[in-house]
């Protein structure tokens, strides 16, 4: 993720890959190629491993902690990333790690087991904190051709704790913060053609009253907040019903006009045809195995023009 | 020592609650001196959000101080005119803008990316957004959860065969990513522009970068069925409930089938694994499990994760003088450490230091400022 990055922002990124990446046969397939492989290949040019030299060209390295200690010459810049801040003999995985981050404890409902989040979040999140870091490592001016020296530590259980440091009681005694599932302040609710998550905030509610139009949800006790926590599954109920008889779309367009922050559940694959995506050209059309799919493009336009594109994407698939 | 990466960059925070003003911190993390502008009659809202961490009677907002280290405040009525005129020639000596309002406010306080540009044309604008600029849902709103329903996210979490869920409020997922993200761009623009590519303006869409971090699935040929924890290339992954009612997390490996039968007398997955788990302590199933070589895990509360401080974690969160923990940082800088040098600041707490030093108003003139109500100090 952070040399996908780098590339779409304009470094040349090489990949020393070691014989067979098991990256490139994990699901989805398209074709016989992983997804995610050329997702975060993208941009980047590929290499056997024995091309140690292009190390010494380099100006970053990105690779694990372990092997950072056993480079002979190591470029100015290094991204060492561990699982672990400390060494650790522990056998571990990304579920393993936001297990021990507390994130896994804070999505799902408390009755049934603890849920973590689509994709792979913890080893991307690790990722954009390696980029940010090595970002800014460049910064600083050269000095006779060369970046002044840096290492970026990045462990995945630090950047999951730091994501996820909201459920840490500041100091002993407070609440501890958990999942709460259907009886969460903000939760998923059906609607005609799918779901809904129902996010409000303490000045939405009026709003939110006006679109569901439920005499229960004007009731004065529920305009109190605390009151609404305690009843949060019944109001969840009350809005289902009035928006079970709405489409996402229409939803979407009530959320829109009253300015309210509700999160009509669209599937990455309607989201190939959705008006947003479409009008910001964030989704590109690439080429994986002959067939052509959908990819995003990097989430940032610089004065108005996105970085990367499908040059580069053809230049990677290609080496 | 070795200075922090972006010592000599200024940054104007706009930024407020979660996302804008995480990435201002962020920025003052690695070094940036970075100004939280606030105005007499809007102060971030995450000074009195409800629902965290309460603060202590007079105290600093937990929620808040997280999230404002490192930075100086000043207080400004971007409204009034005079503060207006105090904000642009800050603007001018100042590299980085960074914001989160909803789409348009900028526009109508006349501060827009042109407006900026003309007094300085170097300046970098980080607008991070929900939607992004432009098209036709810029000017939907969202927190967190929002972006994870109208980004692909949620459709891709839940059990099986069941409804999406969400983060929820308490983690409010996409907001923290997008701090990280958003400083790693203007870092970026920074070290670009003193390659000399000018000032820029950058569009930060939450949403995007909330669809970018599970962008393998826009590439897949049918949306996948949710799968709870499954994920692949693991054999097996997913909770299972200890005799003592912890939950165990759990990543097999098609090569761990032999090491599980040694230990449990069965290969069969999940079953098998989740009738020896409900037969075991929680701490003695996590021992025996990874002693056989397979990633095992306790879920932990933010409570217990604290238990692994200084062991498996570091700097994620740091201890305050007062023994509270407080935000810390998601990476480390081997040549220049990250620290917390100051606490978050209250509203205007540096409105004149920052006005004389940057700006180059007198005494005089700060004080007429202050009557015309344009600027406000802190009490």
């Amino acid at each position: 993720m952070a040399g996908r990055i780098a590339a779409d922002c304009g470094a040349r990124v090489i990949v020393l890959e070691d014989g067979d990446d098991p990256v490139r046969r994990i699901a989805p397939l398209v074709g016989s190629t992983s997804a995610i492989h050329a997702f975060l290949g993208k941009g980047k040019q590929i290499v056997s491993a024995r091309e140690v030299a292009h190390l010494r060209d380099a100006d970053v390295v990105i690779m694990d902690a372990v092997s950072v200690r056993k480079l002979r010459e190591r470029p100015p810049i290094v991204a060492a990333l561990s699982l672990f801040a400390a060494d650790s003999e522990q056998p571990a995985s990304e579920f393993t790690v936001m297990a021990l981050g507390g994130l896994l404890d804070m999505v799902g409902d408390p009755a049934r087991a603890p849920l973590k989040l689509g994709g792979h979040q913890a080893a991307y999140a690790a990722g954009l904190a390696a980029y940010t870091g090595v970002a800014a490592a460049l910064c600083r001016p050269r000095v006779a051709g060369k970046f002044p020296p840096e290492t970026v530590h990045v462990s995945m259980l630090d950047v999951v704790v730091w994501l996820n440091w909201k459920s840490v009681p500041s100091r002993a005694g407070q609440a501890k913060l958990t999942r709460t599932g259907s009886t969460a302040e903000w939760q998923v609710v059906r609607c005609q053609d799918g779901f809904v998550a129902l996010v409000y905030q303490e000045p939405d509610w009026t709003a939110l009253c006006d679109i569901v139009d439920d005499a229960r949800l004007r009731t004065p006790d529920l305009a109190l907040r605390p009151e609404r926590i305690r009843r949060a599954a019944e109001i969840a109920a009350i809005v289902e019903e009035r928006f079970l008889i709405l489409t996402r779309r229409e939803i979407h367009a009530l959320a829109l006009a009253r300015r309210i922050p509700l999160g009509p559940i669209w599937s990455p694959g309607e989201l190939c045809a959705d008006p947003q995506t479409a009008s910001r050209g964030f989704l590109e059309t690439v080429t994986i195995d002959g067939r052509a799919v959908m990819m995003p493009r990097l989430p940032v336009l610089w004065n108005g023009q996105p970085l990367g594109g499908e040059r580069a994407f053809a230049e990677s698939m290609a080496s | 020592m070795t200075a922090p990466p972006l010592e000599g960059c200024r940054v104007l925070d706009l930024g407020i609650i979660t996302a804008g003003a995480a990435t201002a911190a962020l920025l003052a993390d690695m070094g940036a001196e970075v100004i939280k502008v606030e105005s007499p009659t809007y102060r971030d809202p995450f000074r009195g959000w409800a629902g965290g961490p309460v603060a202590e009677p007079g105290g600093m907002p937990p929620l808040f101080r997280a999230t404002n280290r490192n930075k100086a405040a000043i207080s400004l009525d971007l409204k009034h005119q005079d503060g207006r005129a105090a904000f642009l020639r800050l603007v001018g000596r100042s590299d980085v803008v960074v914001e989160n309002f909803r789409r348009g406010v900028l526009a109508r306080l006349g501060l827009e990316y042109g407006v900026l540009r003309g007094v300085n044309p170097g300046v970098i604008l980080a607008s991070v957004s929900s939607q992004g600029e432009t098209g036709p849902d810029a000017s939907y709103v969202s927190f967190g959860s929002t972006l994870e329903a109208v980004g692909g996210m949620a459709w891709l979490t839940g059990y099986a065969g069941d409804a999406p869920v969400i983060s929820g409020r308490d983690v409010n997922y996409p907001d923290q990513v997008a701090a990280i993200f958003s400083a790693g761009m203007i870092a970026t623009a920074w070290a670009a522009r003193r390659n000399g590519a000018g000032g820029c303006h950058l569009d930060l869409s939450q949403r995007e970068l909330t669809s970018f971090l599970c962008g393998e699935a826009f590439a897949a040929d049918a949306d996948a069925p949710r799968g709870g924890n499954a994920q692949a290339p693991h054999l097996l992954q997913d909770c299972f409930r200890a005799t003592d009612d912890r939950w165990i997390a759990v990543t097999l490996e098609a090569g761990d089938v032999d090491a599980l039968r040694r230990l449990t007398g069965t290969a069969d997955v999940p079953q098998g694994l989740a009738q020896w788990i409900a037969a075991h302590d929680g701490k003695a199933c996590v021992a025996a499990l990874t002693a056989a070589g397979i990633a095992a895990a306790p879920v932990l509360d933010g409570e217990g994760l604290l238990d692994h401080r200084n062991e498996l974690w570091g700097d994620a969160l740091l201890r305050a003088d007062n023994g509270e923990f407080v935000k810390g940082f998601p990476f480390r800088l081997g040549e220049a450490p990250l620290r917390v040098r100051r606490d978050a600041p209250c509203v205007g707490a540096d409105t004149a230091e920052v006005l004389a030093r940057v700006g180059g108003y007198s005494p005089d003139e700060i004080a007429a400022l202050v009557r015309a109500g344009a600027v406000e100090v802190a009490q």
